[in-house]
């Protein structure tokens, strides 16, 4: 099972993989909010980011500290390889199981 | 005090900062407390602070929430704070299933958490209220030795003195350390936007120094302060300071005017200092000069009692012995002016127990009164509880049988415990708040420093101990006892009920809330019955319709009496003409207004032996106007009339009780009195009787009462009473622009409607009706809760039973009747001991009651009838669920 992703960690790595250089935690949780309307905390981004390090998929390192976070420091976060392959595996399986889905969806 | 820096509108909420901090791993803290600040500043600007607070909360408790619930991984237990963490887990393991339970239970946690907001929150604010307006000692130096002197009034109480009285006093006793003289002031400060009436002191020049009070600013009194024509130098309060001269220091030296004089600021006296003693004996001061009286002057007479003493008590002397030696030197002024003194001691009082006087017997009834809420919420609590305990059984039961420990679970309904009475007590904490803003706002005259009684934390952790210990004692025990006792019992038993032991336990403390519930509710109705039968009698004035405004006429341009007599005749004519008055009048003093002036008079040929023997009455120096706007009746002779001048015969009018007790003979009109006890007086006529009316409270009974033209002794402090049905709103605006459009020294003050100064008076008792009230409510609110409990209790555990009955043939009205007969027979009980308990704890409020006796059947009565609505109220659901059982569905065994 190990690379299988869950569905907010696929949320979460979308986020990081569009925001590039600007992904940490306040605009991977705006990103999401955006996008899907859901309304997420920033201690299940954390924690959801930290889990996919301890898998290897995401790299993170800090930002310097500025005041308008009350001196405290950023942590920013990209994907490796294997974070790319994982959330590519993922999303091509939702894409072959959704197929012939969409007007059976949408009409319900 | 410590300042608090109001928190910057870029600031999340600390609260929720800190929860976040220790509750997080340093790691996770930094970057989720840094990801949040910064989203929250962008919040603020774009959804305003308050929603963004809101947002800050809820990522807050969500995020706490999303860190508990994450799988513990291998990295976390090579992490240096592993141990810690797992203890971290296992709290918030405890917190999961305690709001789970909580969760399950919603009605449960929240009649819970509610009950012991309730108990707290009214015990806090009586709590509060008590400490501030009874139990504190004053904010002054020592405070346990200083004491108020005075002469003894005909009622006992202790009274005012005369200046060389009170100079004689201070000269000859060795028991005070010093004795300082204070009477009222309320000079007028004239100003561009009209002139206002300040309230303040005159007092000897030790005064500050007797309280142990130094000016914040600039230099106290001196002696040399203290003398006629030198006393014209003023301390001024913080407040006016900050107020008035805009907190500049360079006001020290400058000066300022006073009724057309000018006085001189000395200094400032410290934003901390409270003028309590004012507050009491007159107004909140804002202004103190030295009394500044020579030994000859007109006022300083031993007669002229006007004056009150403050002292400090040497180091070791009691008030009984001050007052032991007062009366020997007391012995000695007697035999050296024989005409001036009575034969009663003078007395000394301890000054607390003399300012906190009119809130003590108040505040004592609502602290016993909130100790039995308090006992009504726990037992409230612990009904819950108890009920609570036999479902929670099983659970234990099953977690002990896999393997959770005994610590594991008691550490569970610890974590239960705090959590609910955590909720409760912020709640109640919260209620406490609004209650004592509520109170500061309605309290009446004598509560002295209830406007400050905000936070104690104290007496919150106080309370909150309360509320943690009725559960632990109510709840947690219960549960050891049930997990010690019946471990495979529970899991076998299909359902787990609290047996007979805990059934009567829950029965017994619905008796007792019922019981209390009627007590309290018996107590408010007395007080309510009360404040009825007050307002209820007749003042001897009609107030509807009237609004009164009271004004100064003071300095040198109110010298003469033909000025001040010019003035009052334009107002009134002025006033007259304003759209809806139909009757204008001025009187030197009002009925129930809080002011009086009281003269001791003669009759003509009747002489007094001593002058404890020389009666006194209240005069009232009204214009012609004065009787239509209050609605006097006469009842022989004429009123007074404009055919009433300066140079006319002085005239006056006598109340009932004065004709009755001075002329039994009937011969009132026609009789001669003198006002003063001097023989230069003169000999004034009485022309008619007019009705009596009540002065001082609605209760006492009416003193000889003597009204005098205007025309014929002017007074410099007036009454204006106007009657306006229907116009009564903005009326006070227009007679405030009337007095500056004739005079701008002239200040506006006291205006009041007639009817309010009439509620007024009966002040302190609707005070204590309404909070009796809310607390029977309460009581009542609670106990109903409590009943509905163990009536609903009842039904589930009699639903087998009921459902084989109806399939037997029994009717639905008889099965109603086997639960009312249940929870009748506890309502019945609870009822009798809570009308033995009211006889018993009514005798507590005997002296606040007004022609109700403790006992009042009615009362009793209705109390009695409200509690057994309530009742019925409590069986109506499980009853109409034990009338719908489905005999087939029980039988079945669902």
């Amino acid at each position: 099972m190990g690379d299988w992703l869950g569905e907010f960690e696929q949320l979460v790595l979308f986020a990081v993989l569009q925001l590039e250089d600007g992904a940490y935690g306040v605009t991977i949780r705006q990103a999401i909010e955006d996008r899907t309307g859901r309304q997420v905390s920033a201690g299940a981004v954390y924690t959801t980011l930290e889990r996919l390090e301890g898998r290897g998929l995401v790299l993170s390192a800090w930002g310097d500290p500025t005041p308008e976070r009350g001196g405290k420091r950023k942590r920013y976060y990209r994907l490796r390889p294997e974070g790319r392959a994982a959330l590519t595996r993922s999303w091509q399986a939702l894409r072959a199981m959704a197929r012939g889905s969409g007007r059976k969806l949408e009409s319900t | 005090m410590s300042r608090v820096v109001p928190p910057g509108p870029d600031d999340p909420p600390r609260l929720a900062l800190r929860l976040l901090e220790r509750h997080l791993d340093p790691d996770a803290a930094e970057v989720i407390t840094g990801d949040l600040r910064e989203e929250y500043r962008q919040r603020v600007r774009s959804i305003g602070r308050g929603a963004a607070r809101r947002w800050f909360w809820r990522q807050a408790l969500l995020s706490l929430a999303a860190r508990a619930r994450r799988r513990t991984t291998a990295a976390d237990t090579h992490h240096p704070g592993a141990r810690k963490a797992s203890l971290m887990t296992g709290t918030a393991q405890d917190l999961r299933f305690a709001l789970r339970l909580f969760r399950r239970a919603p009605l449960f946690a929240l009649t819970a958490a509610f009950t012991i907001a309730v108990g707290v929150g009214s015990a806090t604010t009586i709590l509060t209220a008590a400490n501030w307006t009874w139990l504190r000692p004053l904010p002054y130096r020592a405070p346990a030795q200083l004491v108020a002197v005075g002469e003894t009034d005909r009622a006992g109480g202790l009274a005012t003195a005369g200046f060389l009285t009170i100079q004689d006093w201070r000269a000859r006793t060795r028991s005070f350390e010093s004795l300082t003289p204070i009477r009222g002031w309320t000079p007028t400060l004239a100003a561009e936007d009209g002139a206002r009436r300040l309230n303040g002191m005159r007092v000897g020049w030790d005064f500050f120094r007797v309280l142990g009070i130094r000016p914040a600013l600039g230099r106290d009194f001196e002696p040399d302060d203290d003398h006629p024509g030198r006393w014209q130098v003023v301390l001024i309060s913080d407040g006016l300071w900050r107020r008035r001269f805009e907190a500049r220091p360079d006001v020290v030296g400058s000066s300022i005017e006073f009724n057309g004089r000018p006085y001189r600021i000395i200094g400032v006296l410290p934003a901390a200092f409270e003028p309590l003693i004012s507050e009491r004996y007159y107004s909140r001061a804002e202004v103190w000069a030295p009394l500044g009286y020579g030994p000859d002057d007109r006022s300083s007479c031993r007669t002229c009692r006007h004056l009150r003493a403050i002292g400090r008590l040497r180091d070791g002397a009691s008030p009984g012995e001050a007052e032991a030696e007062l009366a020997t030197i007391q012995a000695g002024l007697r035999r050296e002016h024989p005409e001036d003194y009575g034969e009663a001691n003078p007395r000394v009082g301890l000054l607390g127990d003399q300012i906190t006087a009119a809130a003590r017997r108040p505040m004592g009834v609502l602290t016993g009164a909130v100790a039995f809420l308090l006992v009504i919420a726990c037992a409230n609590v612990a009904g819950l509880l108890v009920a609570r305990s036999a479902d929670r059984l099983r659970e234990m039961v099953v977690r002990a049988a896999l393997g959770a420990g005994r610590g594991r679970l008691v550490r569970q309904l610890l974590t239960e415990s705090v959590l609910l009475a955590a909720a409760g007590t912020v709640l109640g904490l919260g209620g406490a708040r609004l209650a004592l803003r509520a109170l500061a706002a309605s309290a009446p005259a004598g509560f002295a420093r209830l406007d400050q009684a905000t936070a104690d934390p104290g007496i919150w952790l106080i309370a909150f101990g309360v509320g943690v210990l009725s559960l632990l004692l109510f709840g947690l025990l219960p549960a050891l006892d049930a997990v010690r006792g019946n471990l495979e019992g529970g899991l076998r038993a299909s359902r787990v009920t609290g047996g007979p032991r805990s059934g009567r336990l829950r029965e017994g403390l619905v008796v007792g809330q019922v019981a209390i519930a009627l007590v309290l509710v018996i107590a408010g109705g007395l007080m309510f019955r009360t404040v009825g039968r007050l307002l209820a009698i007749d003042p001897g004035f009609d107030a509807r319709g009237v609004l009164t405004a009271q004004f100064s006429l003071i300095g040198q341009r109110w010298a003469t009496d033909e000025a001040v007599y010019a003035f009052q005749r334009d107002l009134e004519s002025r006033v007259r003409a304003l759209p809806g008055v139909d009757a204008v009048g001025l009187s030197g003093i009002l009925p129930l207004g809080g002011n009086y002036d009281r003269r001791g008079f003669g009759v003509e040929g009747v002489t007094y032996d001593s002058p404890d023997d020389v009666p006194s009455g209240d005069r009232y120096s009204v214009s012609p106007g004065y009787f239509a706007v209050m609605g006097l009746p006469l009842r022989h002779g004429r009123l007074i009339g404009s055919e009433d001048t300066p140079t006319s015969m002085p005239v006056a009018l006598v109340n009932e009780t004065a004709a009755r007790t001075l002329w039994p003979d009937g011969s009132a009109v026609g009789g001669r009195i003198k006002f003063g006890t001097g023989s230069d007086s003169p000999w004034v006529t009485v022309v008619g009787v007019v009705g009596d009316v009540q002065q001082y409270d609605l209760t006492s009974a009416p003193l000889p009462q003597f009204y005098v033209p205007q025309s014929q002794s002017t007074d410099s402090f007036l009454a204006l009473v106007i009657r306006a049905p229907g116009a009564l709103d903005g009326l006070a605006d227009r007679v405030r622009s009337e007095v500056a459009a004739l005079a701008t020294d002239v200040p506006v003050y006291g205006v009041a409607r007639l009817e309010d100064l009439v509620a007024a008076s009966v002040g302190p008792r609707t005070f204590l009706t309404r909070i009796l009230g809310a607390f029977g409510a309460m009581a009542l609110l609670l106990a109903t809760v409590g009943l509905y409990g163990i009536v609903a209790e009842l039904v589930t555990a009699r639903e087998r039973e009921i459902g084989i009955r109806l399939s037997l043939g029994a009717r639905r009205g008889e099965v109603a009747r086997l639960i009312l007969a249940r929870g009748g027979v506890l309502v019945a009980a609870g009822l009798a001991i809570g009308a033995a308990g009211a006889a018993v704890a009514s005798r507590l409020i005997a002296t606040q009651l007004y022609d109700t006796a403790p006992v009042d059947p009615g009362t009793y009565a209705v109390a009695a009838g409200v509690l057994v609505t309530a009742a019925i109220a409590a069986h109506a659901l499980p009853l109409r669920r034990a009338t719908r059982v489905d005999p087939a569905r029980v039988l079945r065994g669902d």
